[in-house]
């Protein structure tokens, strides 16, 4: 018996792997036939390696419930998901078009407010977003540049178009696992990416640097770099890791550093050294405690001072929260057109703000048909999908929504599109999205791949990893015909050997 | 380097040395109590007083015996110098690191864990000579890669001292015991029980193959010599003193401003003086036990210079 793709169903939804008809979409034709060779035992096998490669490399979160915290590997799921290459390329230009639109929003917001002054965004709205830093008004980060890291959510729906789901501004994650996902599949299928032209991800970590390096102070000859961490126990202290070291920098933490003489220094064993750029995984509110939350331990006083005077550069920049916020998220589109006079490459999810009256009555009329959810929540909490709800869930949401009206929007439930994904002995098709990584440095650089990240759950349409999500490859097909080889070396001379003479 | 760096590698280094002496010490007290008659409660009372754990074993076990001190050693998440906690806390400073050390440290440490995680989880039936093989084994791996594949700079320099300190003072530790505690009556002296206890210790250490190439008889005397002060063999405490001080000296000399005392360096050499300038018999003579307990003080000290100095 063969571990194939007898009896798979792609239902009525569109499927990353199968066309309509039962056939593989051409790009995922290779990956088809290589995983029909595949018996069950061989599947089995490649499964539990590439699990205990992860467990072995240490790529797990840790759940904390007894004294030692419990570690799992982020769930990962041998098939990939194929993108094929002009599907890739409209995906790109249309990232790259957000992204410039976004960061045109935010250097507009905390100087001009043309975009308010001219009626496109309520005022209200904006100075009513948590994310807003009113110290950030008037100021310009290095370069103008404020989303340094970006990862947006898209998702495909029942019509096979793919849309943004939600903007990520501040301090993304999951690069590392789309990063070690690849070393593993390598190691795992090592002919398919002999014969297909799979784009290479790895190079993500040097495209950072020189991100990074792109915002240094001036004049600094060959400025410090640090990755800063909340600590081993955040939930992606792995990743935080990770970048230090595939970047070739240190990893600080808060106490690792002090502001001395208004520059950042860190406490190394031969003193205080100066940091010039810091790449922070730590979010606004806990960087310095004496610009905000006091109770803050995780970050380092004064270094708020020590940026707006442009002694250290920061990314993200300080008060993107505005612009990843998801009722302003709404507007993303309207921004395009009027910050670019262009059409919006990729759409939005039709979102009903519940701030206007008008789409509030809308959105509690039809809450058994909706997605609800709350601007200041994410992981997949604070949310309503109305269709799978109680009577008593929708009637505590509408509650909620009526007290805070600003903090909700809605959405139509999508038919999220599926891929398949190995259960026990077989694939059923199972829901996902896909979270691209964008660096904006020099210029916009989209990695190619992503993270896609999949509800095991049958049904599911949640793929946060704290809600039982896990994680597939991405594998984007490269388009033009580059050669995935080097070329033939040869070597100066032959090894010696004992006993051989030389001369 | 940051102050916390070095530290976390110190340490870490310290936890697999730790742990490879444990699993050490615990495979020969094994095989010694096979070669015993009769009770061997005495054996495994040794094993804790090695690690000075007799408040804490006393608090937790009513009684010695194998069962409950291998609980106490390998399992007991609540020692802090069981194998599994010796083995976490190693990871938990690695982890502090990974960016400083190879991939494949990290991998090698974590494999290790895993290996006694498991193995704890299961309890003593899996507790078995194979895997204290596996723990000195998994040790010198993970020291290899750091020797072979990591720049040998002052992340390196720091490794090493944490491990060759714990070192030091593991091999101190078990001359002492064998010496104070495994010899309570005269008449035991030069007894085959006895000699077999000291062939054990040298097992302990590895030191058995080296120690009959150098040495014609097993004597006391001649075994405590050898521990302390064979001055090329790695396990040896002078050895370990020797490469504690040259790495001390080396982290120093890269140190942009030189302090009139070094505090931690002059312990340091101070410890190799003692045991370079006297005899052997002459400490033996002035109280073996007095002689390790000091140095053992003094160990600590050094401990605390270099944590006040550099951490």
């Amino acid at each position: 018996m063969a571990f194939d793709f007898t009896g798979y169903e792609t239902g009525s939804f569109y499927d990353e792997m199968f066309d309509a008809s039962g056939q593989p979409h051409p790009h995922a034709r290779m990956l088809y036939d290589r995983f029909r060779e595949l018996s069950p035992d061989e599947v089995g096998r490649l499964r539990a390696e590439a699990e205990a490669a992860l467990l072995n490399m240490g790529i797990t979160f840790t759940v904390y419930k007894e004294e030692s915290g419990i570690e799992r590997i982020f769930p990962f799921d041998l098939l990939p998901r194929v993108v094929g290459a002009e599907e890739w390329t409209r995906l790109e230009t249309g990232l790259k078009q957000r992204l410039m639109a976004l960061n045109l929003f935010l250097k507009d917001i905390y100087h001009d407010q043309r975009i308010v002054k001219e009626g496109v965004l309520p005022r209200d709205l904006v100075e009513s977003a948590s994310g807003f830093c009113k110290r950030c008004s008037g100021w310009s980060p290095p370069r103008g540049i404020y989303t340094h890291v970006a990862g947006i959510d898209l998702v495909r729906d029942g019509e096979g178009e793919i849309r943004i789901l939600e903007d990520n501004l501040r301090t993304p994650s999951g690069v590392s696992y789309v990063l070690e996902n690849r070393n593993v599949l390598k190691r795992i299928f090592p002919r398919l990416f002999k014969t297909q032209k799979i784009r290479p991800v790895d190079d993500y970590p040097s495209k950072l640097l020189e991100t990074l390096l792109h915002i240094a102070p001036q004049g600094v000859e060959s400025p410090v770099v640090a990755v800063m961490t909340p600590g081993i126990y955040n939930s992606a202290y792995f990743e935080h890791s990770f970048l230090a070291r595939e970047m070739g920098v240190q990893l600080v933490e808060g106490r690792d550093l002090v502001v001395d003489g208004g520059y950042v220094k860190m406490r190394t064993t031969r003193g205080l050294e100066r940091v010039d750029v810091i790449y922070r995984r730590v979010d606004d509110d806990f960087m310095d405690p004496k610009a905000f939350r006091e109770d803050s331990v995780l970050g380092v006083p004064g270094i708020m001072d020590a940026y707006m005077n442009g002694k250290v550069a920061i990314a993200n920049a300080f008060g993107n929260g505005i612009a990843d916020d998801k009722v302003i998220y709404a507007f993303v589109p309207a921004m395009i057109r009027f910050y670019l006079g262009e059409d919006p490459i990729l759409p939005n999810v039709d979102t009903f703000v519940c701030h206007d009256p008008k789409q509030r009555q809308y959105v509690l009329a039809n809450l058994d048909k909706l997605v609800v959810k709350s601007a200041n929540e994410s992981g997949g909490y604070g949310m309503l999908i109305g269709p799978h709800a109680t009577q008593a869930e929708r009637e505590d949401f509408a509650r909620r929504i009526e007290a805070e009206p600003r903090t909700y929007i809605a959405q139509p439930t999508l038919q999220l599109s599926r891929v398949p994904t190995i259960v026990g002995d077989h694939f059923e098709g199972r829901h996902v999205d896909l979270r691209p990584y964008i660096l904006y440095g020099e210029e916009i650089h989209v990695l190619p791949g992503g993270l896609t990240r999949v509800a095991l759950k049958k049904g599911s349409l949640v793929v946060n990893s704290s809600q039982g999500g896990g994680s597939k490859d991405t594998w984007v097909l490269s388009g033009d015909d580059w050669g995935n080889g080097w070329g033939m070396v040869h070597a100066p001379s032959q090894s010696q050997t004992q006993g051989a003479s030389g001369c | 380097m940051l102050s916390r760096v070095a530290e976390s590698l110190y340490w870490m280094a310290r936890y697999v040395e730790r742990a490879e002496n444990v699993a050490r010490f615990l495979d020969v007290t094994n095989h010694l109590s096979l070669d015993l008659p009769g009770t061997t409660e005495s054996l495994w009372e040794a094993l804790i007083a090695v690690m000075a754990d007799e408040k804490p074993y006393a608090e937790r076990f009513d009684a010695i015996s194998e069962a409950n001190v291998l609980h106490f050693m390998v399992c007991d998440t609540a020692n802090p110098n069981s194998l599994i906690s010796c083995l976490r806390a190693a990871r938990e400073n690695a982890r502090q690191v990974r960016e400083v050390i190879t991939n494949e440290m990290w991998l090698q440490l974590n494999t290790l864990f895993h290996l006694v995680r498991t193995a704890a989880d299961q309890g003593l039936p899996s507790v078995t000579e194979a895997l204290y093989r596996e723990i000195i084994m998994g040790s010198h791996l993970f020291f290899g890669l750091m020797s072979g594949c990591l720049p040998h700079n002052e992340a390196y320099q720091f490794a090493q001292l944490g491990r060759f300190i714990e070192r030091a003072d593991k091999t101190s530790r078990i001359i002492d015991v064998k010496y104070f505690i495994l010899l309570p009556r005269p008449s035991d002296v030069g007894s085959p029980i006895d000699a077999n206890q000291w062939r054990a210790v040298l097992k302990s250490v590895s030191a058995y193959e080296t120690y009959w190439k150098r040495r014609a008889r097993i004597e006391p005397a001649l075994v405590i010599e050898f521990l302390l002060a064979e001055r090329d063999f790695p396990r040896a405490v002078l050895f370990c003193l020797i490469r504690s001080r040259d790495y001390l000296q080396r982290v120093l000399s890269d140190m942009p401003e030189a302090r009139e005392r070094e505090e931690s360096l002059e312990i340091a050499s101070r410890l190799v003086h003692e045991l370079t300038a006297t005899p052997v018999n002459e400490l033996i003579g002035r109280g073996l036990h007095e002689y390790i307990d000091q140095m053992q003080r003094d160990l600590n000290a050094l401990h605390s210079g270099i944590a006040e100095r550099f951490f």
